[in-house]
């Protein structure tokens, strides 16, 4: 494991200081605490999870076409809902928000391996990997736009600019890789709501926490190649050059931010020749582009499962990949029928592939939006669609730690409130954090004289999900 | 026995007087209340036992003297004075019993041996509690006394030496006149020196030739551009308006007034009078409208957003956080939901200050979601408008009452032609973004746990208790309001812009938590100096320049800043001064560093923000509403990085990687990181690239051998000549390019130039 990323240089102001501290080997997370001042977490138990993946429905799925099957929204489809459920309720898109009316779901739910998790008929294959999947059906929050939503889940705040789980990952248990981010997202889909660079920004934390999104064209890392013009022999040429002066410099000023910044040019040589070598998937089999559904140099959701898996491999600490298109308001039938089977084969095929390599147990894995997609109906005619739903929503988490084969919580008979074991973003967070073997509570940075945390001042680790 | 001392070992915890620190004539030393008790309340009780009554924990507030004397319920009492024996406080801070011990296990470490010791002999004297530093009036501190006099130019340099000399460390000698050249460019005009203006301060031999050097270039126009810089992140200036919308809109008239007014050396209590409050000031001026776009510069939802009054109230909350820190070293936005945990503001003021605010049309008819807008001409084009309207006016007064005038003909004609004309210039009215009150104030409540939709008490505007009030019988608005943020009696105004105006200089403030000076902030490492500055500063009628030039020109920013390593592992973060900073630079002086040694960096001043070049893809997730980056053309692309059109939610990718912010907030100090990715930029962003090239030219332009070539680059990139070493090394590479690889001059020196602008050297402020 690397330090170099993560030397706060200040902390050791010799060059015999510096080496010794970049020298320092595996499993040295806690030295952090020496290195960031600002850093009061280390490991605070044995880490369940070294890393995560996080597959964001972006737009929001719709949990009562999915993970929560509602009997009852059959039985009254088509009639207005109970007036005690949408007392006060404010709905983003429904305009007559007094009396909307329930809509069954138009796919089949059954039950699925040992466990008999229930899933609809829009997952063929995540119903073979059921029994590693803890299912939450009591996600809840108060957030119904997009942003301030997607904020909420991934910084624990809905003002959009706090650090993001992957920054907090990241900051509290450093770099295990030299060639790579600690923090990269993946984009896919049909585009309906921007992907904002804030959704994996470092917040106040420092700027080097922030995610970096492997684009879609060009290189993947903004600015990896060479000018036109400009080959290896003649780059590396020019970086030794580059370095003796540095080292020149060092010499005379006795900086250590000097040297650190000898040590990120090495680490960016490095980048320019693992990261193409990352994208470059002629090593995998046809066996497995088939597993995950990808065909080669095609970017989608399948083909980022494939490569987060290269990924987590390559000791990346945090990979978020964003599938785009879930906002189905209208046409939902269609659209949450596209989008499912775009992730679905997908989806398992990760599982699948994780396990078989032994990296499942020390992977976590979550599946989620923003928000559920109302019980109600939005519009009507075959166009129908659903709205906005924050009071009751499902998520997944898979590996690392959880249990699996089980369901947690449950929403009301028509999957609007959730009521039983409800499951907030903050305790979300807390039993994330917890699977990285980091105490929710501890992981604090200090910020124009405040203590923040990604759960803010809540957050209770869901006991019941662990393994 | 006392359950309290249950498992308390007395003996091991009282120490022997002899134990404790002793003054220097032998007797024990008092205790500072501010200075050594209250970092130690604040950190470790006040959370559960602070102002915030909804997480008070057994009824025991520890920041006030009276209720920290109070008898509880338990019968016990927190603090009694001279006998930390009888304080519980004391008590419960020491036991061994782990359940009693405070604070509880779960919330943090129990307190070193110093701190128990500084709270036992705080007890013994008294338990005198101190208004917080921050919220004393300022008072002028008396110059210290050095031992050799000689060794300061200026007051700063007292202040610093009296304490490195306390401490016994000896401050660094002068730094390289090259080296001191470049820092001071950069810090006042944000550009490298050229190497005639190099070779010039070189060859003047006056002996305050540093003083006219600091002179000329306040008076350079860059210098407004390069002040802006910072005052832009505080005031959150962008182009766009953020959320996922995030639409372009008209705000550089505001940032151009910013310009103007640093170039101008506005008074600063003018300065803030006209941002906060110019369109309430009585026959405000068009240029005292468009400075209230400060506050404009909130994030702003689009139309079809169905919370548009909750966008409203975040706009509101938004322009009290910005206040809060900006001017008053103050976390206000923390009382929105409870009384501050730490600091003396209840959310009753806050709401108060909230009030103030509360008064701009919006979401009306006639404002739509956008709040009011101020129709301006851009100014060369405002021009014309007034010529035309002289003549207009003219033939007015020639043809007033006497139709029979032999030119009325004619001069109807002119006032026609005059008003077509200036019907034509109307195209290019800009809406410029204001503040506007309205004429009968908003009813303000308390929202109830920061909800807006939970009115709680009617309040009324008002500013903290603890600050100064405003004087009787005056309407308080915002225009109040901003007059009292600057009146003299304010404790914090001067205080904090003339510490964060430091940390421009001196990479870090003398209260290093520039946005916070609460009971959680840090102290000031230089408390007098700080005091003396913010005196100064007022009684100069607030006069920005002249405080730049103080700091400037004293001896502690003149010193090298390289590192003894003795000192720097005593004082790791410089905090005593005994160096100067050596710092990687902004985002933007390194752009218009590698821009301008180049050639190619364009002069102009103010304007519609530029695009320059992005790759393809960069905002390919953004909103419709967004726009796309097109980017410029011609001069466009080498524009100052302070005219990058700022997106927020998209910003310039090379900038955020040098660590610029979104400026989705205010921000009144930048990180600074040390990345692989700003790596990346320098080596192979085509931006950057072109900027070799262009350096390569300039080189083959000007020299023909290779001895003048290098010389010439360096002093270019780096304001110096070569070393011996250097030179060989450079010459090697030359010769191995162009020999063995065939490569062409222009090619060979591209390489090279690389090279140089990406020295660790180039990119920091040494």
């Amino acid at each position: 494991m690397s330090r170099e990323l993560d030397l706060q240089p200040r902390a050791c102001v010799t060059r015999r200081h510096f080496l010794k501290a970049s020298a320092c080997g595996i499993g040295m997370a806690a030295l952090g605490g020496l290195l960031n001042p600002h850093l009061s977490a280390g490991v605070h138990f044995p880490a369940r999870a070294k890393r995560v993946i996080y597959l964001f429905m972006s737009g929001g799925p719709s949990h009562v076409d999915t993970f929560d099957p509602k009997p009852a929204l059959a039985r009254y489809d088509g009639q207005p809902i109970p007036p005690s459920l949408v007392k006060d309720v404010h709905f983003a898109m429904i305009k007559d928000a007094s009396n909307p009316l329930l809509k069954a779901s138009p796919f089949r739910f059954s039950h699925h391996g040992q466990s008999g998790n229930m899933m609809s008929d829009l997952f063929p294959h995540l119903g073979g990997v059921a029994d590693e999947l803890a299912i939450i059906r009591s996600m809840h929050s108060e957030v119904f736009n997009h942003d301030p939503a997607v904020s909420l889940l991934n910084s624990g705040d809905s003002r959009v600019g706090r650090p993001t789980m992957g920054a907090w990952a990241s900051y509290g248990l450093g770099s295990d890789t030299k060639d790579l981010p600690a923090y990269i997202v993946l984009t896919s889909g049909v585009k309906r709501q921007p992907l904002l660079n804030s959704y994996w920004t470092n917040g106040f934390l420092p700027s080097k926490y922030q995610g970096v999104r492997f684009r879609e064209q060009g290189d993947p890392i903004l600015f990896l190649s060479n000018p036109d013009g400009i080959n290896p022999s003649e780059r590396g040429e020019q970086l030794a050059l580059i370095r003796w002066m540095n080292e020149q410099r060092f010499e005379l000023f006795r900086d250590p931010e000097t040297l650190a910044r000898i040590q990120q040019y090495e680490t960016a040589f490095r980048m320019q020749v693992s990261a193409p070598e990352l994208m470059d998937m002629h090593d995998e089999p046809q066996s497995m582009l088939d597993l995950y559904g990808c065909k080669p140099g095609v970017r989608s959701f399948a083909a980022n499962c494939l490569l987060a898996r290269r990924l987590v491999e390559r000791d990346v600490r945090f990979v978020q990949l964003y599938d785009m298109g879930w906002d189905s308001h209208d046409n939902m039938e269609r659209d949450h029928a596209r989008q499912c089977r775009s992730v679905d084969r997908a989806c398992a095929a990760l599982i699948q592939d994780l396990k078989q390599r032994g990296l499942l147990d020390e992977t976590l894995v979550i599946w989620g939006g923003e928000f559920g997609r109302t019980p109600v109906v939005q519009g009507g005619g075959k166009a129908w669609g659903r709205d906005h739903h924050p009071h009751g929503f499902s998520m997944w988490m898979a590996g690392g730690g959880m249990k699996g084969g089980i369901t947690h919580g449950a929403t009301d008979d028509f999957g609007f409130h959730a009521v039983e074991r409800k499951v907030s973003v903050h305790d979300f967070h807390a039993t994330a954090l917890h699977c990285l073997g980091i105490n929710h509570k501890q992981l604090t940075y200090r910020h124009q004289g405040r203590d923040f945390r990604l759960t803010d001042v809540a957050g209770n680790v869901l006991q019941d999900l662990l393994a | 026995m006392n359950a309290l001392l249950k498992g308390h070992l007395t003996g091991f915890f009282l120490f022997p007087i002899s134990f404790l620190s002793l003054g220097a004539d032998g007797s024990v030393a008092s205790v500072d209340f501010n200075q050594d008790i209250r970092p130690i309340l604040s950190e470790n009780c006040y959370k559960c036992h602070g102002a915030d009554p909804q997480d008070r924990k057994a009824d025991l507030r520890l920041d006030r003297p009276e209720d920290a004397r109070r008898q509880l319920k338990t019968g016990h009492t927190a603090i009694v004075d001279g006998d930390p024996s009888r304080s519980a406080l004391w008590l419960r801070i020491t036991t061994e019993d782990l359940d009693e011990r405070m604070p509880p296990m779960e919330h943090g470490p129990s307190l070193t041996r110093e701190q128990m010791d500084l709270l036992q002999r705080w007890i013994q004297q008294g338990a005198h509690y101190d208004k917080h530093w921050a919220f004393e009036p300022v008072v002028k501190p008396s110059l210290p006394v050095i031992k050799d006099p000689a060794r300061a130019s200026n007051p700063i340099d007292l202040f610093v030496l009296n304490r490195l000399d306390a401490m016994g460390w000896a401050n660094a000698a002068p730094s390289d006149p090259n080296t001191l050249l470049r820092r001071l460019s950069f810090d006042l005009r944000g550009l490298p020196p050229s190497p005639s203006e190099r070779q010039s301060f070189l060859d003047d031999t006056r002996p305050d030739a540093y003083l006219h050097l600091v002179d000329r270039w306040l008076a350079s126009p860059r210098y407004g551009e390069r002040m802006a810089q910072h005052w832009l992140d505080a005031a959150r200036y962008a182009d766009t308006t953020g959320h996922a919308a995030d639409a372009p809109r008209t705000m550089w008239l505001y940032r151009d007034w910013v310009i103007r007014a640093l170039n101008r050396n506005m008074p600063f209590d003018q300065f803030t009078i006209e941002q906060i409050a110019g369109d309430m000031l009585p026959g405000a001026t068009q240029s005292q409208r468009i400075a209230t776009g400060f506050h404009r510069n909130s994030m702003q939802a689009l139309g079809n957003n169905p919370r548009k009054e909750e966008f409203r109230v975040k706009g509101i909350v938004d322009r009290l956080d910005t206040t809060g820190r900006v001017w008053m070293g103050l976390t206000v936005s923390c009382a929105e939901c409870h009384d501050h945990k730490y600091d003396p503001l209840s959310t009753r003021e806050y709401y108060q200050l909230y009030a103030i605010f509360n008064n701009v049309p919006h979401l009306g008819e006639k404002f739509q979601v956008h709040g009011p807008r101020l129709e301006v001409l851009p100014p060369e084009l405002q021009r014309a408008w007034d010529q035309h309207q002289a003549v207009i006016d003219a033939a007015g007064r020639k043809l007033a009452g006497r139709i029979d005038h032999p030119l009325a003909r004619e001069l109807q004609q002119q006032v026609e032609d005059s008003q077509k004309l200036q019907e034509a210039l109307k195209k290019h009215v800009i809406m410029a973004q204001v503040m506007d009150e309205l004429p009968v104030p908003r009813a303000t409540h308390v929202h109830l746990r920061g909800n807006f939709e939970h009115k709680g008490e009617r309040v009324y505007p008002g500013t903290p208790a603890v600050l100064p009030g405003f004087p009787p019988g005056k309407v308080v608005n915002r225009l109040t309001f901003a007059r009292w943020l600057v009146d003299e009696r304010h404790p914090l105004t001067a205080r904090v812009t003339v510490n964060r105006l430091w940390g421009q200089f001196f990479g870090m403030g003398l209260v290093q938590s520039d946005g916070d000076f609460g009971l959680r902030g840090s102290p000031p490492s230089h408390p007098d100096l700080l005091d003396w500055l913010a005196i100064t500063f007022m009684q100069s009628g607030w006069n920005y320049k002249a405080l730049v030039r103080q700091m400037v020109t004293s001896e502690t920013y003149r010193q090298s800043s390289i590192l003894r390593p003795a000192l720097a592992d005593m004082d790791p973060q410089n905090r005593f001064l005994g160096r100067a900073p050596r710092l990687r630079m902004a985002a933007e002086q390194i752009r218009d560093n590698a821009l301008a040694v180049g050639g190619l960096l364009a002069d102009r001043i103010g304007g519609p923000s530029a695009y320059p070049f992005q790759p393809a893809g960069v905002g390919e997730f953004r909103d419709a509403t967004a726009g796309q980056w097109v980017s410029s053309q011609g001069e466009g692309r080498h524009r100052r990085s302070l005219y990058t059109f700022w997106q927020r939610m998209s910003p310039y990718p090379s900038q955020t990687i040098f660590d610029a912010p979104t400026r989705e907030r205010t921000c009144v100090r930048r990180e600074i990181t040390n990345t692989p990715l700003q790596a990346l930029v320098l080596l192979n962003d085509p931006a950057y690239h072109a900027t070799a090239v262009a350096l390569a030219q300039r080189i083959l332009r000007d020299g023909t051998s290779f001895e003048t070539q290098i010389r010439d680059a360096f002093r270019w990139v780096l304001s110096r000549l070569p070393g011996p070493e250097e030179w060989a090394q450079f010459a090697q590479r030359e010769e191995h390019w162009r020999l063995v690889e065939g490569k062409s001059p222009l090619e060979v020196w591209t390489l090279l130039s690389q090279v140089l602008l990406n020295l660790d050297e180039t990119i920091t402020k040494e």
